[in-house]
């Protein structure tokens, strides 16, 4: 009797892991459907903060049904934090949307799962840079919604205060030196270091040219421009003319310390202009990177919208996209402010709305993208990696060991290439 | 004495519901993730069965694997302790105190507060203190610094426990030890620590389940650097699983942390016989 109650329960069990099996195994086609009317509706997935948001992205939704009334497009949005673990997970497990929102820097791990939009879509109108950024091994794999370069942030009243002469369009590497030493005074530092990606690489391309990926995607951590440029920027700390990071999760530091005044200059992107006029207690001024032998340069990152692999209805998902990051969709979130648009002709409009959201800050807004735009011209995409996400992360544990002087430019470097290349 | 057949049924329809539950929850998944651990399994793209190829990487090539683990064992090797004296020794002082109630309260607060609250305050304090370089920038001082505000964050819990125990001590022993002339140190290791030993043994295994499981903290406050000086076992099964998207790999990191802590576990357990006493 005994056995047979333990048995049981036992079958039970085992049926369940069955079925869970089965189902887990399926696959529905995800991303869209057709009602009996001919309607199609696709999912879109897109990060959004806040609810003003998600508003501005249901009306550009609503953009697409206007142009072709048989497309529907369902909204779905994750906080730009979860977005791409939710996303992944969707990948996982089947259930994609169609309309896959994406971003330049993780453009090598989607690659595969993106449908290639060369000839497919209308590229005319868009900034060339903003369509590089979201191209990988030579094909468009999304269609760019905004554009981003890396700027210098400064401190306008420490300059005024210490006598130094204000950077400017070509500012070089040694008047940025001199710089940081003449404001690190009374507790303050001159600049904010960063272990993220965009904002301490940027600084180092602009040094020397050094590239941490090779055009074909490669890692190239340990090259000896690398080596040298970390070498020059970890000195800035040894110098006693930067801010270190304090522990390896401050990803957002240099820009971080520098809102708080801690820090007189510090690279950030051109995404936050509008945050740190607003914000800072103090007037920010923009300057392009101080330039190397090279001139100055910046990575250049974007985000856009992709079609997923899969998708059950390719040509509808291609003419939402191209509605999504057409010339009235980018008119209208230029006009809420919402970032530097990827069209040529609406980034006057957001230029406009910085203006008008602080007008007694107009000058600085207005150098800021004559800046943006001497970025671009010297830009270079920042092509990632499959395993962009681990890089980041041994960037962060091992760069900041460099600043502090526990260990060598070349062996950190060392250690982030022997431990990342295994899953480029 | 055999049941009745209706009984059987019931008893049935009673078990059903949570035997399906733990199946599908629990159980499932735990069968899954053996069969995963075998599996090189990326979260995007097709899977292939490759052996114990994920266990050897770990145990072999893996470059934070074997320091993963030994930073685990050094957090679970200071932390422990620390909790526990510190706990225990509070709550005697606070069963003696006239606001016992209220420093129950204050002490229990960390406990409740979300621990990436506590994490974030902690990291703002460690950066006020200044420093060059920064406690948690240092490879020396890091990890520690990870345990002293999982001590801060932790012992309140433990320390209710203990108070508890305390007040459940049978005053008819206590009254007989110190007529037989039991007093200070004599008293707290022969008498009041053995009666409070089911206690301070639940407290020790928990404790250290949870100590080996360790990952906000150091995910908050230090990512796991510099370098790879507070990384630890399941910031490592998280990074294999979400950063590299190698779920084969997480899956059998998270198989050696569970024969870790069930190995631990099983020791503490045959040794309580040794020192732990329950009331008959």
């Amino acid at each position: 009797m005994r056995m047979r109650g333990s048995v049981l329960p036992a079958l039970g069990l085992a049926g369940i892991m069955v079925c869970a099996a089965c189902g887990g195994g399926g696959s529905a086609t995800a991303g869209g459907t057709r009602d009996g009317g001919g309607t199609v509706t696709l999912d879109w997935e897109m990060w959004a903060g806040s609810e003003d948001e998600k508003a501005q992205l249901d009306h550009l939704a609503g953009l697409v049904t206007q142009k072709y009334p048989t497309i529907k497009v369902n909204l779905r949005t994750a906080p730009f934090n979860d977005y791409f673990t939710k996303l992944q997970t969707e990948f996982a497990a089947g259930k994609q949307p169609c309309v896959v929102s994406m971003q330049s820097l993780r453009l090598g791990a989607y690659a595969d799962l993106l449908e290639p939009l060369d000839g497919k879509a209308d590229v005319q109108g868009f900034s060339p840079a903003a369509l590089q950024v979201l191209k990988l091994g030579g094909k468009q794999l999304a269609l760019p919604y905004d554009l981003a370069s890396m700027l210098l942030y400064y401190n306008k009243d420490a300059f005024a205060k210490a006598g130094v002469p204000e950077p400017r369009s070509g500012w070089t590497i040694t008047d940025f030196e001199q710089a940081a030493k003449k404001l690190s005074t009374g507790g303050k530092a001159g600049f904010g270091m960063s272990f993220a990606d965009l904002h301490s690489l940027s600084l180092m391309l602009s040094y020397n040219g050094a590239q941490p990926v090779t055009p074909d995607v490669k890692l190239q951590f340990d090259s000896q421009p690398m080596v040298d440029a970390l070498t020059w920027y970890a000195g800035l700390a040894a110098g006693k003319a930067a801010l270190v990071p304090a522990s390896s999760s401050d990803v957002g530091w240099g820009e971080t310390q520098f809102l708080n005044g801690n820090a007189m200059m510090a690279v950030d992107g051109s995404w936050n202009i509008g945050s740190a006029v607003k914000d800072a207690k103090f007037k920010v001024g923009f300057a392009p990177l101080p330039a190397g032998p090279g001139g100055s340069k910046t990575y250049l990152a974007g985000s856009g919208f992709g079609v997923a692999k899969g998708c059950p209805y390719p040509d509808e998902a291609v003419k939402a996209v191209s509605v999504l990051t057409g010339a009235d969709a980018q008119g209208y979130l230029a006009g809420q402010g919402r970032s530097f648009p990827s069209r040529t002709a609406q980034q006057a409009t957001y230029e406009e709305f910085l203006v008008k959201q602080d007008p007694a800050n107009a000058e600085p807004v207005r150098a800021a993208i004559a800046s943006v735009k001497e970025g671009l011209a010297g830009g270079v995409p920042l092509f990632t990696t499959r395993n962009w996400d681990s890089v980041g992360k041994l960037m962060a544990q091992y760069l900041i060991q460099v600043y502090t002087g526990a260990q060598t430019p070349k062996d950190a470097l060392a250690t982030i290439q022997q431990q990342s290349v295994r899953g480029q | 004495m055999r049941p009745r057949r209706t009984e059987q049924w019931s008893a049935l329809g009673f078990v059903t519901p949570s035997v399906l539950g733990l199946g599908l929850f629990t159980l499932f998944p735990f069968g899954m993730a053996v069969v995963m651990s075998f599996f090189e399994w990326p979260m995007l793209g097709s899977r292939r069965f490759v052996g114990l190829e994920n266990f050897r990487y770990l145990l072999g090539d893996d470059p934070d694997f074997l320091t993963a683990l030994r930073n685990t064992f050094v957090f679970t090797g200071l932390y422990v302790p620390l909790n526990i004296v510190l706990a225990l020794g509070l709550a005697f002082w606070i069963n003696r105190s006239r606001w016992a109630n209220l420093w129950r309260v204050l002490f229990f607060v960390p406990a409740v507060t979300p621990m990436v609250a506590n994490a974030v305050i902690w990291k703002l304090l460690f950066q006020a203190m200044g420093g060059e370089p920064n406690l948690l920038a240092d490879g020396r001082t890091a990890l520690v610094s990870v345990v002293v505000m999982s001590v801060w964050q932790g012992f309140g819990y433990n320390m209710i426990v203990f108070s508890a125990a305390i007040n459940e001590m049978s005053p008819s022993v206590l009254e007989a030890a110190s007529i037989d002339g039991a007093t200070g140190l004599r008293r707290l290791v022969s008498v009041q620590l053995p009666l409070i030993s089911p206690a301070l043994f639940f407290a020790a295994t928990m404790t250290m389940i949870n100590a080996l499981q360790v990952f906000t903290q150091p995910y908050i406050l230090t990512a796991g650097g510099p370098g790879n000086a507070t990384e630890t076992l399941v910031m490592n099964v998280y990074q294999a699983g979400f950063q590299s998207r190698d779920l084969g790999l997480a899956a059998a990191g998270a198989w050696l942390l569970f024969a870790i802590i069930l190995g631990v576990t099983a020791l503490q357990f045959l040794g309580q016989r040794r020192w732990v006493h329950y009331e008959s």
